[in-house]
């Protein structure tokens, strides 16, 4: 029995810290709701991305001061065959309280669009959502002045 | 008692993979086989015969296949790499074919390494002539695990096979000194295996271009590669630079030939395309097109140059932001002295991607675009092939034989 109560409690453990790496599908049914609650930061990203990792890195360093920062991820990586890439890069501590997202498979271009109509696919793209909801982009690397600001409207 | 742990162990971490592996795939539809219709990408080349040669990869090894009567019938796919290993062909990054005038066929893809963002550029060719391939070789003779990707190809009809890629070594150079560089350099191969020169050397182009676009290759008047790509100017403003070979290993100084002004600190993941004029009163004059993104000009532009990216042409932005527009394709029609130059590219409006098609005589005017497809979805990049009897649009659909659509 003593046996059987430590098998069943790593068992435990190990679930719950395997479903922690799990990203979500994002899909044309459920985007708005992910992107319309704020204050939040959601970045999007993609393993094709190096710019993308540094902003990662990034979020990561502020996270770990920082835990509970209302941060979402989205891989825009919409390859069900690079899941486990998508996995690992989401597996790191400092992730465990955001949201992790990845598109669903063959969908990059029709989120893209139902995020944003007018971004053009350019990473890391980030947008702000505000109090009300509204979306505020933007392309590239965010500064260390801007996340700044949004940390400051998100903790 | 431990037997029955272990089986409720296993029957839950069964469970659990499986969960996972529904999460990821379920809105999967699986396209199976060593078909063409099956991968992600296709690149084509005609030889003059008019035989239309594809490439394509699945599942770790890459095909080569072609079809005689414009893609009603292919034939049998014959592996290209005997050892299997990864091939890239995502995006713009995707394995390129070109033939010489023997009709020996040159082909040469990506292959990632352990590192993220490190690869390596690989080649085999098919000897027309003894009906077998080389050996796969990797063209960067580095030996680093760094990257080497974005690889471009262009041969001559004598068999001169330039391969240019975006190259990572100068970042480990400088790791080494405790510094980090953001971009990339340019390094350019060279072989001719008709003339017995069958090891590709490294040249240093370029340094400080973007590290996610792919770049633009054509031949010059004496056979030697002109390339075009997106530089980072200043500031992280990603426009884009030009330039030609003195010789096989020289190169002549950059030119830069857009001036968008787009300031991003990230990945456009769209780099440009470039065709040269080959005869006539313009012959020589190079087009371009691409896409930028800067807040006053955003969507796809075209412009050329008469003297080697020294001075360019009026930009013409042609196709605004607001349709998406997307991965411009240019190339010259050998069939019409009044519509020499074909232009395509991909727009997007939320629910069906088309095709958009144009032409010109010169470059100075275009005709107004026409829609030349439409898909729902699974689409790829537009590409023109020079077919002897007229200029074909490519377009791969992923689970749909491959589109072929006369211009």
């Amino acid at each position: 029995m003593k046996y059987l109560s430590i098998i069943f409690g790593s068992l435990a453990l190990w679930l719950c810290s395997t479903n922690a790496l799990s990203a979500n599908q994002l899909t044309l049914d459920n985007v708005d709701s992910v992107l319309n609650k704020g204050p939040r930061l959601v970045v999007m990203w993609s393993l094709e991305c190096p710019a993308c990792f540094d902003e990662i890195d990034m979020l990561t360093q502020r996270l770990t001061e920082q835990p509970n920062l209302a941060i979402t991820f989205i891989s825009t990586d919409d390859d069900p065959s690079r899941a486990d890439e998508i996995d690992e890069v989401y597996a790191a501590p400092a992730l465990h309280n955001t949201q992790r997202w990845v598109y669903a498979a063959n969908q990059g271009a029709q989120l893209r669009h139902k995020i944003d109509p007018s971004w053009q696919g350019e990473l890391p793209r980030s947008y702000f959502i505000d109090q009300a909801g509204n979306r505020h982009g933007h392309s590239g690397m965010l500064t260390a002045k801007q996340l700044a600001m949004i940390v400051a409207r998100i903790k | 008692m431990l037997r029955l742990s272990a089986a409720i162990l296993l029957i839950l971490i069964s469970i659990n993979s499986h969960a996972w592996h529904t999460k990821a795939h379920k809105s999967t539809t699986k396209c199976e086989g060593v078909r063409m219709a099956c991968a992600k990408t296709v690149s084509s080349a005609v030889s003059s015969t008019g035989r239309i040669w594809s490439t394509w990869a699945i599942d770790k090894q890459l095909y080569l296949n072609f079809s005689d009567d414009i893609g009603q019938s292919y034939s049998t796919p014959q592996l290209v790499n005997q050892v299997p290993e990864l091939i890239t062909t995502r995006g713009e990054n995707r394995p390129k074919i070109a033939l010489d005038k023997r009709n020996n066929v040159y082909l040469s893809w990506v292959t990632p390494l352990s590192k993220r963002f490190s690869a390596n550029v690989r080649f085999s060719y098919w000897n027309a002539k003894t009906n077998t391939f080389s050996s796969s070789v990797t063209i960067n003779n580095d030996n680093l695990l760094t990257g080497h990707s974005f690889n471009e190809m262009v041969v001559t009809p004598s068999g001169d096979v330039y391969i240019a890629w975006l190259d990572g070594r100068a970042k480990v150079a400088a790791a080494k000194k405790g510094q980090r560089l953001r971009n990339s350099e340019i390094y350019l191969a060279h072989a001719n295996f008709n003339q017995g020169k069958a090891t590709f050397d490294n040249t240093y182009l370029t340094k400080g271009t973007c590290v996610c676009c792919r770049l633009a290759m054509d031949l010059d008047n004496n056979e030697l590669p002109m390339i075009m790509w997106r530089h980072v100017f200043g500031d992280n403003y990603r426009d884009h630079g030009f330039l030609t070979m003195k010789n096989q290993t020289q190169a002549n100084p950059m030119k830069r030939v857009s001036f968008e002004n787009w300031q991003v600190n990230g990945c456009p993941h769209q780099g440009p395309t470039i065709v040269r004029e080959v005869i006539g009163e313009h012959k020589n004059r190079v087009h371009m097109s691409w896409f930028n993104n800067a807040p006053a000009a955003s969507g796809l532009f075209y412009g050329y140059t008469d003297d080697n990216g020294t001075t360019m042409s009026h930009t013409n932005h042609f196709a605004s932001k607001d349709s998406n527009p997307e991965h411009p394709f240019l190339a010259l029609n050998e069939h019409s002295k009044s519509q020499r130059l074909q232009m395509v590219w991909r727009e997007f409006d939320g629910n069906v991607f088309s095709i958009k098609g144009m032409s010109s005589k010169t470059g100075a005017q275009w005709s107004y675009p026409r829609e030349l497809a439409t898909a729902k979805s699974g689409a790829d990049y537009p590409y023109i092939l020079r077919h002897p009897s007229g200029n074909y649009l490519q377009w791969h659909i992923q689970g749909k034989p491959l589109a072929l659509i006369k211009l």
